[in-house]
């Protein structure tokens, strides 16, 4: 009884704890294709404004192309539906209802998919997020497929008791990250007052996929997967598939369709596919080849190499270039001017690959709204603490907290006469405070829209340094303060590794000026002094 | 099947409810039975042939060597050879020739690679062991060879510690199996406490520690300080992980109105490499204590080399069993010189320090051993080890303070509910109104901490 009563108190209590609202019904969950959070309607909207003669669908691995770079490999409107965590049964329903559901139609469909993703129907049809996405896509007329192929509607008993008797259960995602978030945020709390963000970006760099073995990622990530022997049986798993119905829905709204493999970490090392996965895709080439479709596998092309992947199936900004490349060769011969799209594709080189550490990967800064004068601090340097442009405003005389000590900024003279300025940090006093120094103020953003911060920087010490973006706050007298950080903008140095380029994107939520700002939060003292040498800060408006 | 999956909670309640309503003793163990083969048989039907490839080859030779006691000794070593073949071709078959190779690769003697694509059947040295230790107690005239092949098959495939253990011996099982068990309401409500805390254990602490483990594990040079909080979340992961399984085991057990025998003792609150071993896996050490160690005469030793030989190969083996890799080994081995330097200095067997600050120093220097000793045993392999301590960083700022600090934060957090049971357990063992408490709001826990991918138990591999 004392269990009973404390297990239900216990459960009341953490519901009373509200997530953030979940998405209505009829709205995909997740960020789509150009835009965000689309629905299916919009989607048909997109299409039938863009008209674009090739779309592809996938999950969060649509990304590894980029729809501008192959528009423009491709000469004609390219279009990409993302919905990330989602799996066979979303992609028919997406091709169905939203790609051959409006009266423009595409000449090519792409599907994207990793290993046996095609043929495992009930994948990825269990949580929140993917009934949502199938609710917003399905029609009545699906109802049938979805439940003989995927099991879809004949939900779990216990779950949905679970989900309808104890609210807690139904919340426990948010449940389980706002308490890890605190935990974390109370952990590092020696190192000084570091929010969630910039914690979450320090785990992201200590595990970026690029510094671990790359044996022991693929053996850990196989192990999460589908791995019994059914599931290479592409005859038996086939026929209880959504495959056939792509193929068939496809052929008679007369769209060609073609699936794209993804190449994967694991494939980075010849041999590594298994002799099962190697008989399976023949003979899913095999079948799709002779019902009209095309299959499209590039995982064996050794010009996406292992630099490239931030994680086991996902690659970086320089990835997504030559993966683009590597499709539009692939697809050229489905139009006309084949020729003309083969010589620009086979023309794209591959990009250097990014660092680790860097978060977004190599971002040029062509076209981007320079912060300092010529993108670089050499037309600044001879009046370090004199005049920017007019559209900047220089504040590093004011300290972000009473207790700050601002670093010192200088035209760096170094041996190796770099072009730029150095910024120097001295023991805090305060081991409690933040400092700033170098900081400018960019005055006119849009809301809604993505912005880049870029920076060409040598973090010299052993300390930590970020830089991050602030929303700036109204004053009553007219004037502007720094307000909260923008938690997606944050760029952190890596510590003696030279010169580096780092890019991160974020959101602008508010009409209200950004305050770019270097930060070095306490350490112990053998890191101080903390030196770092600018070459560049960018920002540059993004898709 | 997997305790944490709903099949095996179907499983059981049906097991549960049917086995109460039988009326006699056979029918019931007929009942387990089924219900053992439907459980191992779950994933993969020819586990079944093994399975009972076991039961009759023990089940044989424990008559044989009943039968014929002038051929005893040749009947045990048939039936050692045949229990260790198996384990030999389903687990250890590719270590061998693959350290072969290496041998005569390194010899100038040139080799062709052989490897089987062997799946290997979960719980195999558990079971393995088990039912040799009915023939071996047969043989040393310390049981009576059972007649009854369902008695004897029941006591091998007992599905509640099938795969994970406790490793059983047959005084205490199969005595049970043969027994006329009547219902007891006061041992099948005690079950649900351990089922609870089985499954709390298991999804709210093991599965969630073990993300942070593999990750730093996953690194090619983690710094110390991140090595450190990785080792301390694969200590936690592994003891909870394992002692879930024996909850649940036993918890199980109690349902069906039976008693398995504790495995776990509070094994990090060790003072002693003995003590440690005497209070983690107790099934398992006491097995290579009575089969191992005291037959090659570690109880009896003339010298000190002899002692420390012993001891290798007793630990090397024991370490051997939990897989076959070298750092399994490596584990078994440097345990081994553990027990040997506090035997050295008078700390073995029952020694005990005295006052608060030497117990303190003690338990704070098996802890570090114990420590070293998982990372040993977690490290993916030697030249990963070698490699990382070589270029090892410190980690004292920066990211790698940050992920340190993140991880040993999220660890405590999460092994808080440990402490509490550690306290519960240990000074209020009779507060049953504070285990209720306890016990509601773990309930609470697995609802909420649960992850949607449930990972299989660690120990099942073994």
């Amino acid at each position: 009884m004392i269990s009973a009563a404390v297990f239900l108190g216990l459960c009341a209590g953490l519901a009373q704890l509200t997530p953030p609202p979940a998405p209505t019904p009829r709205e995909l969950p997740i960020p789509l294709g150009h835009g965000e959070e689309r629905t299916a309607a919009e989607f048909r909207a997109d299409l039938e404004a863009n008209q674009p003669a090739a779309v592809w669908v996938g999950s969060s691995l649509a990304r590894n192309a980029d729809p501008d770079q192959m528009e423009n490999l491709v000469g004609r409107p390219c279009y990409r539906i993302r919905i990330n965590s989602s799996g066979a049964a979303i992609w028919y329903l997406a091709l169905k209802s939203v790609i051959l559901a409006t009266p423009h139609r595409p000449a090519l469909a792409m599907i994207f998919f990793i290993d046996t993703e095609l043929t495992w129907a009930a994948y990825r049809v269990e949580t929140e997020g993917q009934r949502q996405g199938i609710e917003a896509l399905k029609r009545p007329e699906d109802a049938w497929l979805l439940m003989q192929c995927a099991g879809y509607g004949a939900s779990d008993p216990v779950d949905y008791v679970l989900r309808n008797t104890f609210s807690a259960y139904d919340q426990r995602s948010y449940l389980k990250t706002s308490a890890a978030d605190a935990v974390k945020r109370a952990a590092v709390r020696p190192l000084g007052p570091i929010d969630n963000t910039t914690v979450e970006d320090a785990l992201g760099r200590v595990f970026d996929p690029r510094l671990m073995d790359p044996e022991l990622l693929w053996a850990l990530q196989e192990a999460s997967e589908r791995t019994d022997e059914g599931a290479f049986d592409f005859a038996q798993q086939v026929e209880k598939s959504f495959l056939p119905h792509m193929i068939n829905t496809a052929n008679a709204a007369g769209v060609k369709l073609a699936f794209v493999r993804i190449k994967r970490l694991r494939d980075t090392t010849p041999g590594n596919q298994s002799p099962e996965l190697q008989a399976y895709v023949a003979s899913l080439r095999e079948y799709v080849e002779s019902r009209g479709a095309a299959l499209i596998d590039f995982s064996e092309d050794p010009r996406l190499p292992r630099d490239f992947y931030t994680d086991g199936d996902h690659v970086d900004e320089a990835g997504r270039t030559i993966t683009t490349a590597m499709i539009a060769e692939k697809i050229a011969p489905f139009f006309p001017d084949s020729a003309a799209i083969l010589s620009r594709a086979q023309a794209v080189q591959a990009p250097v690959p990014a660092s680790p550490g860097s978060g977004e990967g190599l971002v040029a800064c062509q076209g981007a709204t320079n912060l300092i004068p010529n993108g670089s601090f050499a037309a600044w340097k001879p009046g370090v603490s004199g005049a920017l442009p007019e559209s900047f405003m220089h504040a590093n005389s004011e300290a972000l907290s009473e207790s700050a000590v601002p670093s010192r900024i200088k035209e760096y003279d170094g041996p190796d006469k770099i072009d730029g300025v150095i910024e120097e940090w001295q023991r805090p006093y305060h081991s409690d405070s933040l400092f700033r120094c170098l900081s400018v103020v960019v005055p006119n953003t849009d809301p809604g829209k993505t912005y880049r911060l870029s920076a060409v920087a040598d973090n010299r010490s052993k300390g930590f340094v970020q830089l991050r973006v602030l929303e700036m706050e109204p004053m009553e007298n007219g004037n502007w303060k720094p307000g909260q950080p923008i938690g997606s903008a944050a760029i952190t140095l890596s510590r003696q590794a030279g010169f580096r380029r780092y890019a991160v994107k974020f959101r602008v939520q508010k009409n209200v000026p950004l305050l770019v700002v270097s930060l070095a939060p306490p350490e112990e003292d053998g890191v101080f002094p903390i030196q770092v040498v600018w070459k560049e800060w960018c920002i540059s408006e993004t898709e | 099947m997997i305790f944490t999956s709903i099949d095996y909670v179907v499983l059981l309640a049906v097991v549960s409810v049917v086995y109460w309503l039988l009326p006699w003793k056979t029918p019931r163990n007929l009942l387990i039975l089924t219900a053992s083969y439907v459980f191992y048989g779950y994933v993969h039907l020819w586990f079944l042939w093994l399975i009972t490839g076991s039961i009759a080859w023990n089940y044989a030779s424990a008559l044989g060597i009943s039968t014929y006691p002038a051929r005893r000794r040749l009947i045990l070593a048939c039936s050692v050879i045949g229990n260790l073949g198996l384990l030999g071709a389903f687990k250890y078959f590719n270590f061998f020739v693959d350290n072969l190779l290496i041998v005569l690769n390194t010899a100038g003697i040139s080799a062709h690679p052989i490897s089987l694509r062997v799946w290997l059947p979960v719980g195999i040295s558990f079971f393995t062991f088990q039912a040799m230790s009915y023939t071996i107690d047969v043989y040393r005239g310390r049981l009576e060879a059972r007649r009854n092949l369902l008695d004897v098959a029941v006591f091998v495939s007992f599905f509640p510690q099938l795969v994970a253990g406790p490793i059983e011996r047959a005084p205490n099982l199969l005595v049970q199996v043969e027994r006329a068990r009547r219902w007891n309401p006061a041992q099948f409500f005690s079950a649900w406490p351990l089922l609870i805390r089985g499954f709390l254990k298991k999804l709210v602490i093991a599965d969630n520690v073990a993300v942070l483990a593999d990750k730093v594990f996953l690194l090619d040079h983690p710094g110390l300080t991140l090595l450190i909080a990785g080792t301390v979340a694969f200590a936690v992961q592994i003891l909870t992980d394992f002692s879930a399984y024996t909850d649940i085991a036993r918890g199980s057990a109690r349902l069906l109105g039976f008693e398995l025998m504790e495995n776990f003792e509070h094994p990090y609150l060790s003072v002693s490499p003995s003590d440690f071993w005497r209070r983690w896996h107790i099934s398992f050490s006491t097995w290579i204590r009575d089969y191992l160690y005291i037959p090659l005469g570690g109880s009896h030793v003339a010298t000190s080399l002899r002692y420390l030989a012993v001891l290798v190969v007793s630990m090397g083996l024991s370490g051997l069993w939990h897989g076959a890799a070298w750092n399994f080994v490596l584990w078994g081995v440097y345990h081994a010189l553990l027990l040997y330097a506090y035997w050295s200095f008078g700390l073995a067997g029952r020694w005990q320090p005295n006052g608060i600050l030497t117990t303190g120093a003690a338990w704070a220097c098996m802890s570090l051993f114990t420590l070293f000793g998982w990372f040993i045993f977690r490290m993916p392999s030697l030249h990963w080890a070698v490699d990382a301590i070589r270029h090892m960083p410190l980690g004292l700022s920066g990211d790698t303070a940050v992920a340190s600090l993140s991880i040993l934060g999220l660890v405590a957090t999460y092994s808080a509910p440990l402490w509490v049971l550690l306290v519960l357990d240990k000074w209020f063992p009779k507060a049953r109104g504070w285990h209720a408490v306890f016990h509601g709001a773990a309930l609470a826990m697995i609802l909420v901490m649960l992850r949607d991918t449930q990972q299989d138990f660690i120990y099942f591999q073994f």
